[in-house]
């Protein structure tokens, strides 16, 4: 992975990570939320993301901040993933986008950290077609899960 | 391989600061319909068993 990263804030006790995009728009707050979804056999963190608006004091997933630097907010969620599972090392991270084209975002970000992802032993499979099957390169999937191997 | 460990380790470090309030997005309805979403999804389509073999 590359070291261009934003440093992000977090609160272990409540799974919220959040950071600063910095770019030609200005300063944008990004929050990341890791939310207990599912807890038997095994427990699943929903991955929530968007931008933090002010005026509404809620998150926003669907606007596109065109800050320039979606390759480095992309690899500082990234990073907030492994912390996280690096914390909770039996529990698994689910990701589906709100839309179609933030689900691909999703799928592009593990693409581009695919080496690391398998040499550092996790486990990532998508679903697609009815099916939760080993992620593969070249297929769209709908949405996506993620552990550390045991 | 130890030593790159450390190395991480002090990255995390210098990268991760905790804060204390997380008040204004414990309330965040956006939070609240994505876990909805994503329970609704998983009851739908479980993750099968040989995905945590």
């Amino acid at each position: 992975m590359t070291d261009d990263r934003y440093t992000y804030l977090k609160v272990p006790e409540e799974h919220y990570y959040e950071f600063y995009s910095e770019g030609p728009k200005g300063v944008i707050k990004k929050v990341v939320r890791y939310s207990l979804v599912e807890e038997l056999p095994y427990k699943i963190y929903n991955l929530g993301f968007g931008d933090w608006d002010d005026k509404y004091q809620d998150v926003d997933d669907l606007v596109n901040s065109n800050n320039d630097d979606r390759q480095k907010v992309l690899g500082t969620v990234a990073d907030t993933v492994i912390d996280f599972l690096n914390n909770h090392p039996h529990a698994a991270v689910f990701a589906k986008g709100s839309t179609a084209a933030r689900t691909r975002l999703y799928q592009m970000n593990i693409l581009a950290y695919w080496k690391e992802i398998t040499e550092a032993s996790y486990l990532v499979q998508g679903y697609l077609n009815e099916d939760w099957q080993p992620f593969e390169k070249g297929i769209n999937f709908e949405a996506f899960i993620i552990r550390k191997k045991f | 391989m130890e030593n790159h460990g450390n190395k991480k380790k002090v990255q995390d470090k210098k990268n991760i600061q905790q804060i204390g309030s997380v008040a204004q997005y414990s309330n965040s309805a956006f939070f609240k319909k994505k876990d909805e979403e994503a329970k609704k999804f998983l009851k739908q389509h479980p993750v099968p068993d040989k995905f945590w073999q």
